[in-house]
This record gives C-alpha cells, structure tokens and sequence, in this order.
C-alpha cells in the first residue's frame, strides 16, 4: 500500500490536466493531445471500462489485447495484417522502456520477464518477476512512458520463483498477483491498490504466477508452486469484492474420487502439486472454463506416490458456475520427468473426417501435439511435434494413452524408466523436463487452419534420489544437461495430426507464438533473438537480437491505425539455465525492457 | 579455528553479501546452504551444512568447481592454465564444469569460502534466528521454519 505514492502522485498529476479536457471517467487520455486517444474503440464513444461484454468479443478489438491469451479460446491469433510477408523485413525498434524488477532475493538471483503485455486503447500493463504493475502510454508510438507503478511491496525472499505471466482487466481495474499467494485490485486510472486477497496459505507451498481469468463476475484463479509442494487448486473469486465462490483441488482428499491413486504411506496427496500456472481458456457455449494441471510432486520420485497421482498433468473442464469437474483427462499418468500440462488450451472450431467439431488443440510438454473434443474430453489424435522423443514409443490412438502405459501398474516405466527410479540412477530423457513446448503460450491461426508452438529441443539426464528430500517434498532427484540445447517453431495440423512445418534454432526457444492475419508467426529465442516466419513455411522473415534473454511471449496491437510488435526482454535464472549447454552464451546479461517494434 | 573478532566478522559479512548476490549460490544451494535451492537448479546441489571440507578446499570447489558435477567454477580462468587441479581444458575435457553466472575475484572466493565455513558447515538445523539474521526480519520464509519443526 506503501507503495503506490509514487503512482498516485503521477496519477494526480495526469488527473489535473485531464480535467482541462473534460475526459470521460475512466478514459485515461492523453493531457497533452487529446486527439491521439482515437482508436476504433475510443472514437465510437467506447469507454476504456472492460467489461464482459467486451471480453467475450476481444476478437472484435484487433487493436487491443484484453487478457493475457487475447480471447477466451487462448488461440493468440491478431487479424491485425498492416505487418505481412512483404514488408516484415522493414520492422524496426519504435521504441523501448525500461521496466524494474532486474535484482534478485532470496534463492534467486535475479528477476525475469514472462508477461504478455496487455494493450487496451493505447495503454499497456505488464507486470514483472516480483508483482510490480506498469501502466504505459504507447499511443504516440514513439515512446512508452510509464503512467503509474504499482509495486505491492513483496519481500522478494518470499517469491519462490521470480515468475509472473500477465495482468487481467476487469472493469476499471487491473488484477494482478503476487508470489506469495494475493490476488491485487488496482485501480486502472489512477495505479491505487483497492483491493487484495490472501487466496491460500503460503506456508503450504501456495503460489501464484499466473493471471487470473475473467469470466461473467467471476475470477478463475489459478494456483502454483507445485514444485514446493502446494495442494493445487482453481478457485473462482468475486470479481469485485474477492469473496471465494468454490475450489476445485487438482489432488483429491483420501476419499474422493481418484484418491486410489496416490498410493505410499507419505501422505503425498497433502503436497502433491498439481499446480495451475498458465491462465486456462473458457468456453461461452459449455460455460467450461478448461486448466491444464502440473506435475505430481516429488517431481522425480514416483515411490513416493505410487500411483497414476490424478488429476495432475491433466487437462480439467471445470463448470464456471459451480466449480465441478465435467471431465479431465491425464497424459503422463504416475509422471517422473516433470511432464507439467500446464501449457495454453487453444479452442478451435474445425472439420475432422468431414464433421465439424469442437476441438481442443494442445501442444503437450510430452512432445505430442494432442486433440481432443472439448465439450466431453474424448481423446482425437495426438503425434509428435518435438523433434527427439524417447521416453515412450508413442500414444494409443484409441486410449490416448502412452503406449506404455498399464493401469495395473502402481509404478510406470515408459519406455526408459526402471520400476524403482530410485534404483536406476541417471536416464537421458528426451524431450527435456522442460518440455518440449512448457508454459509457452501457443497459437491458432484460422488463416492456416494450423497450430503453431515454440519450444526446446533436446534432452536431460535425470535422477531420482529419496534422501535428497531432508525434510521438504518438491525434490527427490536432480538433473544434469550435459547435450546441446536447440529450440524449434512448429506447426501442426489439429484436423490431421499432421505436422506441416518446422523451423529448428540454435538456442531453446523460451517465449510463445503470436500468429498474425498478415500471415506472419512471431517467436523469440533465449539468446535474444525475436523473429517473424512465414505462417506456411516456416520459413524465417525477419529477426532482431536485443543482447538478452527473452522469456516472455510476443504480442501485437494496434492504435491510430498502426500496428505494433512488443515483447518483453529479460530472462530470469532458470531459463538462463538452458543456455548452459552453450559456453559462448555464458556472460549474457539478463535485463527489464520492454521493446517495441513497427513499420 | 576461526576466531570471532571484529575483523573476521565484516570479512564473512562481504562473503555472505556475494553468496547470497553477486554469485548466486542460494539458486542451487539454497539461502540456508541446506541443499534447498531451486528444484530446477542444474546437479542436484547437495547441503554444506554437513559438509567435510576444510575452508582452503571450499575455496577451492568454488574457484574450479568440480569436474563432472553441476558445481560450476568461479575463477574466469580455470582451466585456462593448470591452476585447477593441475588441469587444463583438454585435461579436464567432457568433466570441465560449468562456468557461475557471475566470475569472482580471488578475494571474493576467499570471502565467500570464509562465510560458508564460518555459518554454514558444521550448522547442521537451519533455525528461525539465522533466517531472521540471514535476511534481516522475519519474512514468510522464516515463518516456514517454525513450522517445518513443530
Ligand atoms: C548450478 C548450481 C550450483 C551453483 C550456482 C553452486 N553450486 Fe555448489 N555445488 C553444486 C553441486 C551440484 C555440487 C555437488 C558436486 C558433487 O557432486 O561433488 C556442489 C558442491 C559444492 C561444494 C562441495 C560440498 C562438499 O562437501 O563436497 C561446495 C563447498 C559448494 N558447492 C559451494 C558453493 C558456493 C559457495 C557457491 C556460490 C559461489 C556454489 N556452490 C554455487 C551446485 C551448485
């Protein structure tokens, strides 16, 4: 609360000068040039106010980017085409800002970008590793300049890990979260913090990294810290006074359903992880709100857990309503390679076998390319889209299971796994337990009709070591890359399984896609480099090195008519980590910027 | 062997603020030295805190690292000539570690090594009153540690 002078005192000041211009009431506009404000949206007389109805219709806004997968069907495609093919390789840096966050606290020893900016009417919120929001005023396109900052004041030794993926907006507010577990209202106008929820108990491990979903007047919050051991939930909040209106636990109690499969006398099921750290997707015709969950925990040591450990690494449909699982699907029963399915869940509408269907398309941390019919969870098809793949000889076609995989079975091997891990000692496992596509955001494009994820490529050797706990549960085992680490950009057909394209670089891919109507994918690569690709071939267009790491997805908006490129640029330690396997990247220097690029 | 005066007391206070900054060791390590860094960090980082070795060897790991292990070295030079070990980069070959994020002088080596012999080693229990002195009040973290105990 301390904490948001700074932001008040700009805010008053820009609060004076508006009122010169007469300003509609939560229309932030420029003092200065009160004609710049005309978007689209803001020249129909349109308030800046995002409400539901403006939520379900993001994808009438190509100009703005209202929550943090663009639409509720986290396809992150834009229709916005003034970039295309032709004149890609003409974008240039339009500007850069320099946001906070870059020292470190605790066991971390720095911050790191991951947020997808938000754009509504020509400002930006991004928010950085230690839960400090920024508004920015892109709307002259020639700089960015920082309305507020609203810092929440956290001890950074309390954030766990120095991760956080975006913002929500929800009327004239911008909700954001904090490592250790609040869920933040802030006024939009003016950067004051009105609101915060304590949402569950740091001291059980409980995380939050993701931003919550809006949907109706509910927050769909999903919880983290999986790996130091929380018992993770989806839990919906009212969206304006922060009261929790269900919870839906991704580990069930002894009892409930599924809990038959967390065997063992470690009551693991108390710590099992299952974590919700990438915001899910939401479908207005099922009124299903679909969250993919993450690892069970200990994350290397299945004999902790025996057990298929539901519903972790699953894929949840949850009733907006009521919270009630309507179904779930696992795709690494009984995991021990870190196989979180946490990544976005693309909603997409398309013929299979000449019937429409309603699809759920997903780039697996596994390496396979699932479909699935979203409406009830039914397993399509799934292939590889990773280039090298070796802990199963594939998926079931009819069960959608690893091939593998028994039920009967209390420990899974796969296909390099011995039934005591423990045992076994260090196994090379490919894709890295990093996937492969992780947290990643994804994209549809409905131009192709094709998937497009960004991922790692290569493999880590793993071993699974019970003493190694001494007394906390998240970690039994250790990890050790000892091949080269590359990154890939590929595209898959969701009707055929098929995979149409892919483009390998020379360092893992540590960003997400954006998929444009000028017919461009835009990734971005750890040692710095953005690129832009042909949304057919692959093919690479256009490129630009910003000397740091990116770790943070690309999006694209518009205003006056303009369409703009941004990015987040800044890595944090562990994927800093991934370009151990590369020694001329050793001295690369992580940083805070935002970047900015246009015609 | 490590005496309490006033001079050694500020030497392990510059060597705690490069642990626990500059060289980043809590990453792998943890704040505490208790093995309990990130699980993500690379080999697996075992505890100091029940650690054998005597103070000129703990310099030693952090300025070479350890052949075939995730412990990374710190010199900028290791390996370059036969400083470490007596190997250099063709003797030391697929086994050379990995390089810190950060390089550190002698000096800085020698602080750090005598932080971690002075509070680490031979500290078996993490306690609330070394988190509270580690971060200078009593944040969540060391909340948690009353917690693990009781
Ligand atoms: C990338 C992770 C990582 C970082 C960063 C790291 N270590 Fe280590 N450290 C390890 C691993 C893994 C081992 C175990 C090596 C082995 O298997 O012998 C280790 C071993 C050690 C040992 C030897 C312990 C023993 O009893 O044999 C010491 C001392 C040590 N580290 C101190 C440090 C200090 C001080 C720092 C910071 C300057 C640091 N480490 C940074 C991973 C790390």
């Amino acid at each position: 609360m301390a904490s948001s002078h700074r932001g008040l005192r700009l805010a008053f000041a820009t609060a004076l000068l508006s009122s010169v211009f007469t300003i509609p009431a939560f229309a932030v506009d420029d003092p200065a040039k009160p004609g710049a404000a005309a978007t689209p949206a803001a020249a129909s007389g349109a308030s800046s106010e995002v409400t539901n109805e403006r939520l379900l219709n993001a994808d009438k806004e190509p100009q703005n980017w209202l929550m943090v997968h663009k639409e509720y069907n986290s396809t992150r495609y834009s229709p916005l085409d003034q970039i295309n093919k032709d004149n890609v390789k003409n974008l240039k840096v339009a500007f850069t800002t320099a946001i906070g966050g870059v020292p470190g606290g605790g066991n971390n020893p720095t911050g790191g970008l991951q947020a997808t900016p938000l754009v509504n009417n020509g400002f930006m919120y991004v928010v950085d590793a230690w839960g400090s929001v920024y508004k920015i005023d892109v709307r002259d396109g020639k700089r960015g300049r920082i309305v507020w900052v609203m810092d929440p004041g956290v001890n950074k030794a309390d954030v766990w890990i120095p991760s956080n993926r975006g913002v929500a907006l929800y009327k004239n507010f911008v909700i954001s979260v904090t490592g250790p577990g609040k869920v933040i209202w802030t006024n939009a106008e003016t950067g004051e913090q009105v609101r915060s929820v304590q949402v569950d108990d740091p001291k059980n491990g409980y995380a939050l990294t993701a931003p919550p979903l809006v949907i109706g007047n509910k927050l769909i919050v999903g919880g983290s810290g999986g790996d130091q051991g929380a018992r993770d939930h989806v839990t919906a909040l009212d969206a304006d006074t922060g009261a929790q209106l269900w919870r839906t636990y991704s580990v069930p109690a002894p009892g409930e359903p599924g809990s038959e499969t967390w065997g063992g006398d470690n009551n693991a099921w108390m710590h099992g992880g299952g974590a919700f750290w990438v915001t899910g997707s939401y479908d207005p015709e099922t009124k299903l709100t679909l969250w993919g969950s993450g690892q069970p925990v200990p994350m290397y040591d299945p004999e902790y857990r025996p057990g298929d450990n539901l519903y972790t690494n699953s894929t949840l449909a949850l009733d907006t309503e009521t919270g009630k699982m309507k179904w779930y699907f696992q795709y690494t029963p009984g995991d021990f390679l870190d196989f979180d399915e946490v990544g976005s869940k693309q909603l997409i509408n398309a013929k299979v076998d000449g019937q429409d269907r309603k699809l759920l398309g997903y780039f697996g941390r596994n390496g396979f390319y699932y479909v699935q019919d979203r409406t009830n969870g039914q397993f399509i098809k799934a292939s590889q889209y990773v280039k090298t793949l070796n802990w199963t000889d594939g998926i079931d076609p009819k069960t959608g299971k690893p091939v593998e995989y028994d039920p009967n079975k209390k420990l899974q091997t796969y296909k390099i796994g011995a039934p005591s891990r423990r045992a076994q000692g260090a196994m090379t496992a490919c894709p890295h337990i990093q996937g492969g596509v992780n947290m990643f955001p994804t994209s549809y494009s409905p131009k192709t009709g094709l998937s497009y994820g960004s991922g790692i490529e290569g493999c880590i050797k793993v071993t699974a070591v019970a003493e190694r706990s001494g007394g906390k549960i998240a970690w039994n085992g250790g990890l050790t890359e000892d091949q080269k680490l590359g990154g890939s950009l590929t595209a898959m057909d969701p009707t055929t399984g098929e995979r149409k394209a892919q483009t390998l670089f020379e360092y893992p891919a540590y960003s997400g896609v954006v998929s444009t109507g000028g017919g461009l994918v835009f990734t971005a690569t750890l040692d710095g480099t953005i690129t832009a690709h042909d949304d057919q071939s692959l093919k690479e267009l256009w490129s630009f090195n910003v000397g740091s790491g990116i770790s943070a997805p690309p999006m694209t908006y518009a205003v006056n008519g303009k369409q703009y490129v941004a990015i987040l640029v800044g890595h944090s330690r562990v994927p800093k980590g991934r370009l151990g396997t590369h020694p001329e990247m050793q001295d690369l220097q992580t940083t805070s910027m935002l970047y900015v690029f246009s015609l | 062997m490590l005496s309490g005066s006033a001079a050694l007391a500020q030497d392990v206070s510059v060597g705690k603020q490069i642990y626990s900054s500059k060289a980043g060791c809590p990453f792998c390590h943890g704040w505490a030295g208790d093995g309990h860094g990130d699980p993500r960090s690379e080999g697996g980082a075992p505890t100091l805190r029940t650690s054998q070795l005597t103070r000129d060897q703990v310099a030693e790991v952090i300025q070479c690292g350890r052949p075939g292990t995730g412990m990374p070295y710190h010199d900028r030079f290791a390996y370059t000539d036969k400083r470490c070990y007596g190997m250099n980069s063709e003797d030391v070959g697929s086994l050379k570690p990995r390089r810190g994020d950060q390089t550190l002088q002698k000096d800085e080596i020698q602080a750090v090594a005598d932080y971690v012999s002075a509070k680490i080693i031979g500290h078996p229990a993490v306690t609330k009153e070394e988190c509270i002195e580690y971060f200078g009040s009593e944040i969540g973290e060391c909340k948690l540690i009353e917690q693990r105990k009781g």
